[in-house]
């Protein structure tokens, strides 16, 4: 199993350890939402997620050998939400990921998911 | 020295018939070379679509569901990096295309950007697994709205048709800096060229169009 698949099937299980395990110390994280973001902000927003959604679901997934663009469908109680996530991968760590959500889905379905 | 390149991005008829008035603008502006791409479930119909408006497809992609457009467009780009991206609506190869371009940091412009319907769950969308063997899944207008909600939030430059998408796009916290509102008349693809080409640096910001409040005539009395 590769380091992406690695964490991707980490953060959807809840394991917030098996996250961080394969996050570099000085990993680069961006996102579109309203909030300011760092390496454990992120790992507590997808333990949310993992933790309010039923199902989250892997549509698309695009490789290099450096990195991966991937597609999730985060599915709710009441709808579903899509983010797309940009990852680098330096030496075996993620060294970067950019995370762009359907930010009007997320505040419908995921009321709370990030303080602003 | 060569001009830039803009890929213009149609994965469907509609958005081929939106987005060719906007390529033959930028042809004639001179600034930036557009390129066609005819990519979808269909190419060969979007290809037609540019032939309807005395336009030619400079590459056609074979045809392949959502899922798999966006490795495609990332290794074409490996090699033949545009300048920018220009895709249509909700157009799911667009989406694609617009996936592709962030990864890579090339900016994208949306044009007919912020229709609503204000349908927000997806349900199937494009990028819904899709059986083997077949294109996309499903495509409600849920799906249709996400994809375009998705554009949104990678699209640098939105040339938008009317205010009231204006309005949409603001409500969803997007900078009222990135908006042009090209509107829908036969100046429209000269304003979004431009806009286009000002996205990169290589023209002034159009300015603003001017915008006419709608009246009715109201008769009181008798």
């Amino acid at each position: 199993m590769d380091v992406i698949d690695f964490y991707t099937e980490s953060w959807i299980r809840d394991d917030r350890d098996g996250v961080r395990q394969v996050l570099a110390p000085d990993v680069d994280v961006e996102w579109n939402l309203d909030a300011p973001v760092d390496d454990e902000e992120l790992v507590q927003t997808l333990h949310r997620i993992a933790v309010f959604a039923d199902a989250v679901t892997v549509v698309s997934r695009a490789g290099r050998t450096d990195g991966a663009a991937l597609v999730y469908d985060l599915t709710a109680p009441f709808g579903t939400a899509r983010v797309a996530e940009f990852l680098t991968v330096e030496a075996g760590r993620i060294t970067q990921i950019r995370q762009v959500y359907d930010v009007v889905a997320i505040d419908r379905y995921f009321p709370g998911l990030y303080l602003n | 020295m060569a001009l830039p390149e803009i890929h213009v991005v149609a994965g469907t008829t509609d958005a081929a018939t939106e987005l060719g008035p906007v390529a033959q603008a930028l042809r004639l502006a001179g600034l930036l070379v557009p390129v066609l791409v005819a990519a979808g479930a269909d190419p060969t119909a979007v290809g037609a679509a540019f032939t309807e408006l005395n336009l030619v497809a400079d590459l056609t992609l074979p045809a392949a569901p959502a899922l798999g457009l966006i490795a495609r467009f990332d290794r074409m780009w490996a090699n033949r990096a545009p300048a920018a991206v220009l895709v249509a609506g909700s157009d799911p190869a667009g989406l694609s295309a617009a996936l592709a371009a962030a990864w890579r940091g090339i900016p994208v412009a949306h044009l007919s950007a912020g229709m609503r319907s204000d349908d927000c769950a997806p349900q199937g969308s494009v990028f819904s697994a899709p059986s083997e063997g077949s294109g996309a899944g499903i495509n409600t207008a849920a799906d249709v709205e996400s994809d375009a909600r998705l554009i949104t939030q990678l699209a640098r430059v939105h040339l938008i048709a009317r205010p009231i998408d204006a309005m949409n796009l603001l409500d969803e916290g997007v900078p009222a800096k990135d908006l042009m509102i090209s509107g829908d008349d036969t100046l429209a693809p000269r304003r979004a060229a431009q806009a286009v080409a000002s996205m990169t640096g290589l023209a002034p910001p159009p300015a603003p169009m001017p915008v006419t409040v709608p009246t009715a005539t109201v008769r009181f009395g008798g």
